[in-house]
């Protein structure tokens, strides 16, 4: 099992943000996370992640238990995160994005790099192939020398999920990754999201808002609010809920 | 953002070059040659002055790496370019070391001083930062000051410190240092550049930019703030180091918070996160009180007291800030490229797209 989150509980002083949170993404798989508004799912994300410490309760990862490894190391451990703002870096082109992203695949240090000529430059030409097939991936070829600052609000968010599968993860988390899309962008990236989902079988954690989306392409939903589970299930199943309705979806 | 047609790339390294533009190279080899050329053409003066600029062009890259690439405010240039004057001190003095042995000591002794001050950037950042960093400057300025009172006795005016030698080469007048100089400001430059475009520079810009993100991508923090600390201190150290070598004579009085802050106008000046900004930063704040200097001798006698002079010049660091802040605040670097943009699109005049960074 790529991650098992079990008992999450996350407090903060007499607020309790997640409460009892259990969670579990098979092999490849999609999983969608809705819910309404403060209902902790970016704190859950914030857990797997590292960002949180959690206040009890467990996140394995592919065996592993990373409840308290710093975020970096979590990185390391393959978890990829794409930000609910993309969180590029604003003064980086497009490319030196995603060659941050690679950063833990590579090894040049303070001295080989400033030297340059030799292991350095072997493994820039290398990593930046491997950007090309990254940026083949996600269609962003006329962006590869724009500053992150100017790109289009969409292509920014693109480049963030880009930029988290540059370091090669096990696991991908998509922070509301189509929020604040147009129509025509939010179906582009269905379509990317749909192409990591069969072509790379990447299992993914994706907070989401549009039920419409979510229905089509996720595998299953789990339903948050104020801190709990819900609901949990097949789409189709987590519809008709009376809970799931209540809480989120409303009645006509 | 480059022009479409220069942007026409045959294999991947090309989007890693530093001079990307044919008549950049040519620009670069013209500077370099005039450079060489340079010493014939003016007085031993104006050598002087560029030495001047050459060395402390080192330190300026130095604080550049640090604030300019990775976002860490530092208050303390002034005490690491100390450090390495008092390490050369100590060294050729007390123990008579070779120039050879005393610049890798003062590069250490830097190193070391940056891992202790990169320390607090872990836990803070800018203005608390900046206070830290202030902190330690009178700490080593102290160490100094006690120092040069107790150990080196007869040292009201100084300490003097011999011509430095490698080998059987003596680095001796204005001429000889002019060469040094440049040949080391060279190499600098290209280990900064280097370092900017691979792996280090860009988790430090990283971190600069959005240190969350980063850190969600693997960058170690700790590891890379603490890097930059060290890279930072050991060039202005050994920056310091060569002043003082180029000098003959330290004094703890010459490192005081003013230099500290002419440091920081360099940079802002120049242009933050801008290799070339820290080198035309560090021209321009070294040339600027010599050449208010040279404006007050065009005045009448009466107005050109000393003390009036000098405030002038102090006075005038601090317009410099402010001025280039309000008005641009990407420093020279940006002018620079704003003029190169005019002739790229000569006989065009588009106003120029604003692509910036910011």
């Amino acid at each position: 099992m790529p991650l098992e989150v079990q008992n999450l509980t996350l407090k903060f002083g007499g607020l309790t943000a997640l409460n009892g949170v259990n969670l579990s993404v098979g092999d490849g798989e999609l999983i969608a996370i809705v819910g309404p508004n403060g209902a902790g799912k970016t704190a859950l994300l914030n857990c797997i992640n590292g960002v949180y410490r959690p206040t009890s309760g467990r996140i394995v990862l592919n065996g592993q238990d990373i409840t308290t490894v710093p975020i970096d190391k979590i990185a390391l451990a393959g978890v990829g995160r794409a930000f609910q703002h993309a969180e590029l870096f604003p003064h980086m082109t497009v490319t030196e994005n995603l060659l941050v992203g690679r950063h833990l695949l590579m090894k040049t240090g303070v001295f080989s790099g400033a030297f340059y000529f030799g292991a350095a430059k072997r493994e820039e030409s290398i990593e930046r192939k491997a950007i090309e097939g990254i940026i083949d991936f996600f269609e962003l070829y006329q962006y590869r020398d724009v500053t992150a600052a100017n790109l289009p609000y969409g292509v920014q968010k693109l480049v963030g999920v880009a930029r988290a599968l540059a370091l090669q993860p096990k696991l991908l988390l998509l922070d509301e990754p189509s929020t604040g899309l147009t129509r025509e962008e939010k179906e582009n990236f269905a379509r990317f999201l749909l192409r990591i989902h069969h072509e790379l079988r990447l299992s993914m954690l994706w907070i989401e808002h549009d039920m419409q989306m979510v229905a089509d392409l996720a595998d299953r939903i789990v339903v948050l609010s104020y801190g709990e589970v819900i609901g949990e299930g097949p789409p189709e199943a987590v519809r008709k809920m009376p809970k799931v309705i209540e809480a989120y979806l409303g009645v006509d | 953002m480059s022009r479409t047609g220069y942007n026409l790339r045959t294999n991947y390294l090309e989007s890693n070059e530093v001079i990307r533009r044919p008549y950049q190279k040519v620009l670069v080899a013209m500077v370099l040659a005039v450079a060489v050329l340079l010493p014939a053409a003016t007085s031993t003066f104006f050598v002087h002055l560029l030495n001047l600029c050459f060395l402390s062009a080192i330190g300026a890259l130095g604080l550049m790496l640090l604030t300019g690439f990775c976002g860490q405010i530092s208050l303390g240039h002034a005490a690491f370019l100390a450090v390495g004057a008092f390490t050369t001190v100590i060294l050729t003095v007390h123990v008579g070391a070779p120039f050879v042995v005393v610049i890798p000591a003062a590069a250490v002794t830097g190193a070391v001083l940056g891992f202790i001050i990169g320390l607090p950037s872990l836990r803070f950042r800018g203005v608390y930062l900046a206070i830290i960093t202030l902190a330690m400057h009178y700490t080593v300025i102290f160490l100094a000051t006690s120092y040069q009172a107790n150990f080196a006795k007869s040292a009201s005016a100084g300490i003097t410190i011999p011509d430095p030698s490698i080998g059987p080469l003596v680095i001796k007048g204005e001429y000889t240092w002019y060469y040094f100089s440049l040949v080391l400001l060279t190499l600098v430059t290209i280990w900064c550049v280097n370092l900017i475009r691979t792996r280090p520079g860009r988790a430090w810009m990283a971190i600069r930019d959005r240190d969350i993100a980063a850190e969600a991508l693997g960058i170690n923090l700790t590891r890379y703030k603490l890097m930059a600390f060290m890279v930072s201190s050991t060039l202005a150290s050994v920056s310091g180091s060569l002043l003082a070598y180029y000098s003959n004579v330290v004094t703890v009085e010459t490192y005081t918070i003013d230099l500290a802050v002419i440091y920081v106008a360099m940079i802002i000046v120049g242009g933050m996160g801008s290799i070339l900004g820290a080198l035309m930063g560090a021209i321009f704040m070294t040339l600027l009180p010599f050449g208010i200097d040279g404006l007050f001798s065009y005045l009448p006698r009466e107005w050109r007291y000393g003390s009036t002079v000098f405030g002038v010049q102090v006075g005038a660091v601090g317009i410099c800030i402010i001025l280039f802040l309000l008005i641009e605040p990407k420093g020279l670097a940006e002018i620079w490229r704003r003029i190169e943009t005019y002739f790229d699109r000569w006989p065009f005049r588009y106003r120029p797209l604003d692509t910036t960074r910011h």
